[in-house]
């Protein structure tokens, strides 16, 4: 038993994420990205005095589809609350937030580690707004303000204490944003801030039930380094109680530059927030009707889509996966199902429709996503449209082309965005399968004076049925299918 | 949040508690003197602790209306010049202080 | 003092002006302009306006008379009114500081709703008005720049915290202003100084761009000479702003018609509520006599009196010192130096091994920049919010304070309005009452239920008293109204102004006024 084994890691997640709203969370000013700096400014923003706050009734729906989404309470009435800390990038020296009565409560969020499908518990979600951003100059004796971002809405979802690893902290915070992207609430783009995690990491000798004392780890801002830095964090907490010290309650920032963290803010400085219900905004309250029509109109979440193509379609845990990866690859993949002739919905499907689906599932992961991986490109840069996809499955498992030929029918969609029908035309490659025409080219070959040599033959050695069924297919310059030729050859064999 | 009994006096160390949060900086004269002010002032408030609120609840708002929200519309915004024109300090379109770095108060953006 | 008469005072009403522009009768740059060398003459012994806007003034008259000369502005409801702004609103493009050197030099680029819609309606603003700093005092002693005078008695203080706009409207140095309350500060010097003024519903005026004191408690209201007056000048700046999440989403009363209305409601007599607390101790004798005498006045033309009872009353002055505190300690958090402002940095060498410069910035700009009135308040609202303290404080004055919402509305179903006096106290003498906090709190005892309630409210004069040594000082009279019945309460100020002509008084000290 190594050290670190005698240790029980106990991780929870606080998570900001930005709401893709058009105008900020309390005001018009546009929230997008980037942008000039202070360019999306207006009153409210800059905290000038007089300004007031006005709530963005998109950012309550996305709370609340989120919300929806993790299984939670959804309060009725919430309270805003203001949130007090004086620092440059906070314009009012407060935020508003929501203190004792969030929009939503309780629920959890699913999501696969390894085979297996784990529950993450959540205490609450809550909506409030965004902080600008401080620019600092490294050894310069000033820092600059933008206030672009301030007052962006952001929903914070914090877990439970009941992540037991580094690991299972980043399958979380993954299926986080694969969540919020398929709800279309936000973009879930760490690099730009948009999802923001910091991490509240204890220790405990294993099979104990209490909890230790706990750090907050900061500034996590990458997915790369979600994993590194809580390890970090549990391996540091371990070194610290096995060489006698004891952990404090303090807040650290993770430096990824250096592969580790320091302390920012020990106990003793911690903030007294001084929450005061926000005097300028009434109660929030949710009209029971909006609620369900919410609820109504709420997209899949991945983990219902994936169980979906698990029980209906019978496709592998693996390319469930990689479907449900992203909401757009999801879409498509519907879109590819309907084309190839799929019924929508959830009606049971026949097992060759579940064949077709697997057909799908194949061309769409292991074909379409490898080339577009190969040139960079996303599925929505996908040359090959899901109805294109779609169709070229149909033909083949149509028999209209063989399953060979459609690779090749499918490079050149690839090159060219031609659609399968106009490609499989051009080059003449549908398949022969009508009876006559085909019994026509194999009694011309049996009954060619020239062939009765080989035809007494086959009658001592019955392989020899693929050299007629070679023949026959050269009359038929190769576009006859195979199976059915061999059939009718062998009939007519059979006769003789 | 919970209940403490209100202190019936603010001590000094208390007022430089509260003035460090509420950063205000305080010569030590004016300390004794604001813990005599705010003592006298919350003493008398004290009285309310002779009302009966068992049930009542609170009225944080003088309206009885709830939260109006707003369409997801982006409005004018003000000219950034006639904002970074009020600026103590600035440097180009940046409004600029004191290196949030420097001293003790390390940091990182806020908590968003 | 010179006499200077402005063409305002030759008018009746603000409406009359405002048609006598609209007919071409007069100019506005004629008014705007008489109106400026009136303040020119008189303010620097008054100290009403913190900032005069001449050019601006000027440049909105004319615009206001070149609309009329092109045959438009038939709907412009204050044509040509000049009107006088609290510094407390922000006016685009000229300087608004609060009363406090934190904003000194801070020009808003944005009109507060109030402003704009004043604008849209022809008025033209001459001026920002002083006040008591962050709208915290009674005496307007507490402006950060100069204390102001009142007409009557320039040894005296015209109340606070609107000082500025009551002094300025006595001293006809503007026939209306704009003032805000929070717990009494339209009323209480609107009464100090014999004009009348009213403090709407809550929600009835928009608080977008009016900066913010408490504001679960703020209100914007005019301040006139006359019910009528006030009620042209709220017609104007009211009604619902979607800036504005507390603001009332209803339509909007008319509030001239209710001016022109009887006293008495539709079938049946006006029934007065006489809250026996407010003619209790502490409260001057000479003032109840006038306030009685008025009351007397509406009882002889058939109106009901009934006692009724606010028993919660003792308490109001104590929740709203917890309540006002603890929301202006947040409101006021905004004013660090670094967007706007002044800011106070402190000098190389100054900083203490481990302090931030930073965070002496803040420290020292904020104690700079607000006056101890401000900061004494600052620090009582931090406290009560410290977690530990929020439930027995925070937390249960606003629940008494719903207790005291509840006192009205009982009070109410027996009474259409309340009578009482809006200050317990004459017009004090400046620096009289500047060492005790505590005592100056107290007098604001019988203005401050109406904001915890959100009622509307109106003061205006209803008698003199004749103090030894100084000529004539105002009384106030105040009405309360039941919860969006501001047209209530002007119905019955104005039915009383037309009974009486107490408003009509004009202090003598400041020359022959032509009517």
């Amino acid at each position: 038993m190594t050290a670190a084994d005698e240790f029980e890691p106990v991780i929870g997640l606080e998570v900001h994420i930005q709401l893709s709203t058009l105008s900020k969370a309390f005001c018009g000013a546009q929230a997008a990205y980037g942008g000039p700096p202070n360019a999306h400014i207006d009153p409210y923003t800059l905290g000038l005095p007089g300004a007031l706050p006005v709530l963005n009734h998109r950012a309550v729906e996305y709370a609340i589809r989120m919300g929806l989404a993790c299984h939670c309470d959804i309060a009725l009435r919430s309270e805003l609350s203001r949130k007090h800390y004086f620092y440059p990038d906070l314009p009012k020296g407060y935020q508003i937030s929501q203190f004792d009565q969030p929009i939503c409560q309780n629920g959890f969020v699913e999501f696969i580690l390894g085979s297996e499908r784990r529950r993450v518990r959540l205490q609450r979600i809550h909506l409030e707004e965004d902080a600008g951003k401080n620019l600092h100059i490294p050894g310069g004796r000033t820092s600059l303000i933008d206030y672009n971002r301030a007052g962006v809405p952001l929903i914070e979802v914090v877990s439970l204490p009941e992540i037991t690893s580094a690991e299972e902290a980043g399958e979380y915070l993954r299926a986080l944003r694969q969540l919020v992207r398929f709800l279309g609430i936000s973009d879930g783009n760490m690099e730009e801030g948009s999802l923001r995690c910091d991490a509240n990491v204890s220790i405990r000798p294993r099979g104990s039930t209490q909890l230790g004392q706990r750090t907050e780890l900061k500034n996590i801002n990458s997915f790369k380094y979600v994993q590194k830095a809580i390890e970090h964090e549990i391996l540091r907490q371990i070194d610290v109680v096995q060489s006698g010290g004891r952990i404090i309650m303090e807040t650290r920032g993770w430096d990824a530059a250096r592969g580790t963290s320091r302390s920012q803010r020990k106990k003793e400085e911690a903030h007294d927030y001084r929450y005061l219900p926000d005097p300028d905004l009434p109660p929030l309250v949710i009209d029971s009707l909006w609620l369900e029509s919410i609820a109504a109109t709420l997209p899949a979440t991945p983990m219902q889509r994936r169980d979906q193509y698990l029980e209906r379609l019978g496709l592998s845990p693996y390319d469930a996966s990689v479907l449900t990866s992203e909401r757009e690859l999801c879409e498509f993949f519907d879109r590819v199902l309907l084309a190839a002739g799929l019924p929508p919905g959830n009606t049971a499907l026949l097992d060759a429709q579940r064949a077709r689906a697997k057909q799908s599932a194949n061309w769409l992961s292991s074909e379409l996503l490898g080339l577009l991986n190969k040139d960079n490109r996303t599925i929505t840069e996908s040359p090959v449209s899901a109805d294109a996809l779609g169709e070229l499955v149909r033909y083949i498992s149509d028999g209209i082309i063989s399953g060979k030929q459609g690779k090749d029918v499918f490079a050149k969609m690839y090159e060219s965005r031609e659609t399968p029908t106009d490609i499989i035309e051009r080059l003449g490659l549908r398949q022969i399968s009508d009876p006559e025409l085909i019994t026509a080219a194999c009694r011309k070959v049996v009954d060619d004076p020239g062939m009765q040599k080989q035809v007494e033959k086959y009658k001592q050695n019955p392989k020899l049925l693929g050299f007629f069924v070679g023949k026959a297919l050269a009359e038929t310059q190769g576009k006859a299918k195979p199976e059915l030729v061999s059939e009718i050859m062998l009939r007519l064999l059979s006769e003789k | 949040m919970s209940g403490h009994t209100p202190s019936p006096r603010i001590s000094p160390d208390e007022i430089r508690v509260t003035a460090e949060m509420a950063r205000l900086l305080l010569s030590e004269s004016d300390i004794p003197k604001l813990s005599d002010e705010l003592s006298a002032i919350l003493a008398y408030a004290n009285s309310l602790a002779e009302v009966d609120v068992t049930n009542v609840p609170p009225m944080t708002h003088a309206v009885p209306d709830h939260c109006p929200l707003r369409g997801d519309v982006v409005e004018p915004h003000i000219a950034r010049e006639a904002a970074l024109r009020n600026a103590p300090q600035r440097e180009s379109a940046y409004f600029a202080v004191p290196a949030v770095f420097a001293g003790s108060d390390e940091g990182f953006d806020s908590e968003g | 003092m010179s006499t200077s008469n402005t063409l305002g005072d030759s008018f009746s009403s603000v409406a009359d002006l405002a048609k006598a522009v609209r007919s071409r009768q007069v100019s506005a740059v004629e008014v705007t302009r008489r109106q400026l060398d009136r303040i020119a003459k008189l303010d620097a012994a008054l100290g009403c306006f913190l900032a005069v806007d001449e050019r601006g003034a000027l440049a909105a008259a004319q615009a206001v008379d070149d609309q009329v000369r092109a045959g438009g502005g038939d709907d412009l409801l204050l044509a040509g009114v000049p009107i006088g702004i609290k510094d407390m609103i922000c006016t685009e493009g000229l300087a608004t500081t609060a009363g406090s050197k934190i904003l000194s030099g801070f020009v808003p680029p944005y009109d507060a709703t109030v402003v704009a819609k004043l604008r849209a309606a022809g008025a033209v603003i001459i001026g920002k008005l002083n006040m008591d700093e962050f709208a915290m005092g009674s005496s307007n002693e507490n402006s950060a720049f100069m204390p102001c005078k009142n007409p009557w008695d320039l040894t005296r203080v015209p109340g606070g915290s609107s000082g500025g706009s009551a002094a300025s409207v006595a001293a006809s140095l503007c026939p209306v202003s704009l003032g805000t309350d929070t717990g009494g500060s339209i009323r209480q010097p609107a009464a100090l100084c014999g004009v009348t003024g009213m403090k709407p519903t809550y929600g009835r005026v928009s608080r977008y761009g009016v900066i913010a004191f408490a504001s679960s408690l703020d209100q914007v209201g005019p301040l006139g000479r006359s019910a009528v007056d006030v009620a042209h000048t709220l017609q104007v700046i009211g009604g619902h702003d979607a800036h504005d999440a507390t603001s009332l989403n209803l339509p909007q009363p008319d509030y001239i018609a209710a001016t022109e209305s009887p006293l008495h409601p539709p079938g049946r007599k006006l029934r007065i509520g006489l809250p026996k607390e407010y003619f209790a101790k502490g409260l001057d004798p000479r003032i109840e006599s006038c306030v009685r005498q008025a009351i007397a006045t509406l009882e002889r033309e058939g109106a009901e009196l009934v006692e009724v009872s606010l028993p919660l009353t003792q308490h109001a002055v104590a929740i709203y010192y917890l309540v006002a505190t603890a929301e202006a300690s947040s409101n006021l958090s905004r004013y660090d130096g670094v967007r706007y402002g002044q800011r106070v940095s402190p000098r190389d060498g100054e900083l203490q091994p481990g302090q931030s410069a930073l965070v002496e910035m803040y420290k020292r700009s904020r104690a700079a920049g607000f006056g101890p009135e401000v900061r004494r308040r600052i620090m009582l609202g931090t406290y009560v919010l410290r977690s530990g303290y929020y439930d027995a404080y925070y937390r249960r004055a606003s629940q008494v304070r719903t207790l005291v919402a509840r006192d009205f509305a009982q009070a109410f179903e027996r009474c259409d309005v309340l009578m009482t006096p809006t200050s317990p106290v004459l017009p004090f003498r400046l620096g009289e009452r500047t060492s005790d906090p505590l005592a100056m709190y107290l007098a604001d005892v019988y203005t401050i239920s109406c904001n915890l309630a959100g009622l509307p409210g109106l003061s205006m004069p209803c008698g003199f008293v004749d103090e030894e040594g100084s000529g004539p000082l105002p009384v106030g009279l105040q009405i309360l109204g039941p919860t969006l019945h501001d047209e209530q309460v002007l119905r019955v100020a104005a039915a009383y102004q037309r009974l009486t002509d107490w408003h009509t008084r004009k202090p003598s000290s400041l020359g022959k006024e032509s009517v």
